[in-house]
């Protein structure tokens, strides 16, 4: 069997020496993206549980299927959470969802929440696009940038890379570092245009860590570009996948002359939607109750 | 996607209009409402195929009518 070198590792966590029984409180949000889906159970408005797994072919089955591996080992059952919000790119395909919010202001919420209330710029590198966000102290949108439709620059370009060139793709960060001098940029972040233009540096026998930094280097100035129009303000913050890939990080951070906050080890940045979208739905299951 | 000034974006600038990106569903619907939440009037124009690079409008071509280049002011 051809080994899938782009696979991430799917994973659930609950977090340790938290009650939920005694909660008031129990919501969750769920984010579909279009790579990955995303699941967090918050109670009392702080995060107990969340799954990541791959995006399948069905949103609702997907958006079922992160909040059911979430749930798994908790006691806690479906019936149990009192109000579900739905984000990410399927967010309308939540079947068991209350409402749903957009994912840029669920990201902006989660990374409030994360990172805390000096947070102003969020870049969330997702799996087809790229979103650079600001706000305000409460982790309310004050303004955004998206980036056009096309992969490029994306965790999909990253995972056709790592496929191309036969490198874990939590790899493809840390082996795109270690070149002694830094390579011009491959031209064009299109991944039709990349992996061909890989494929053509390999055969000029470039090394698999020149190749990647020449990959890297282009995705990080093409992120930058996207960053410098809607103006980066401290405290800067990455969410999305491509967050753990230092060596696009890393090289951002260069360009733009500012280093992002620290990811944090209890928080997967990947989950920062999710927990935005758990938090709005804690807001609106109040606002409803305090409505009857 | 071109980063290069077409013709049609000079004009709507000069009307004060900025362009953000050109994107389809699901996303557009999503930032249109985002935009207008935060106070400013949108615009959506037809993709100018004639403005892209050639590696772009390959993508774009299949899906011209689903796509759209938004713009934005600030409400007066």
């Amino acid at each position: 069997m051809k080994k899938e070198y782009w696979r991430w590792p799917e994973y659930r966590r609950t977090v340790p020496d938290k009650d939920w029984t005694r909660a008031e409180v129990v919501t969750t949000g769920v984010d579909v993206g279009a790579v990955s889906s995303k699941a967090a159970i918050m109670v009392d408005g702080e995060l107990y549980a969340y799954s990541i797994m791959r995006t399948g072919a069905s949103s609702p089955d997907s958006a079922n299927k992160a909040v059911n591996w979430a749930l798994e080992g908790t006691e806690m059952k479906l019936d149990d959470i009192q109000y579900v919000v739905g984000t990410g790119y399927g967010r309308v395909n939540v079947p068991f969802a209350n409402k749903a919010v957009t994912e840029i202001t669920c990201h902006a919420r989660g990374a409030n929440y994360i990172w805390g209330p000096t947070v102003r710029t969020i870049l969330d590198m997702g799996g087809q696009d790229c979103k650079a966000i600001r706000c305000d102290e409460k982790g309310k949108v004050t303004a955004f940038l998206m980036n056009d439709k096309c992969a490029a620059g994306t965790g999909r370009g990253i995972e056709v890379i790592a496929d191309l060139l036969a490198v874990p793709i939590e790899e493809v960060g840390p082996m795109s570092l270690r070149v002694e001098k830094e390579p011009e940029s491959v031209s064009s972040t299109c991944v039709v245009f990349a992996k061909s233009e890989a494929m053509g540096l390999l055969r000029k026998r470039w090394p698999k860590e020149t190749v990647l930094a020449a990959y890297c280097s282009a995705m990080a100035s093409r992120i930058a570009e996207l960053l410098r129009r809607v103006g980066v303000q401290k405290d800067f913050v990455i969410t999305g996948g491509i967050s753990k890939n230092i060596g696009i990080v890393k090289r951002l951070e260069d360009i733009i002359g500012i280093k992002a906050l620290p990811m944090k080890e209890e928080y997967d940045p990947i989950i920062a939607g999710a927990i935005g979208a758990g938090l709005f739905a804690k807001d609106l299951y109040e606002k409803e109750r305090k409505d009857i | 996607m071109a980063e290069g000034e077409g013709l049609r974006e000079k004009e709507l600038a000069e009307e004060g209009w900025v362009k953000q990106t050109t994107i389809g569903e699901p996303r557009l619907g999503e930032i249109v409402e985002l935009y207008k939440s935060l106070g400013y009037e949108v615009r959506l124009e037809p993709v100018r195929l004639d403005e892209l690079d050639e590696e772009c409008r390959r993508c774009y071509e299949s899906e011209i009518d689903e796509v759209k280049t938004v713009y934005v002011r600030k409400k007066k």
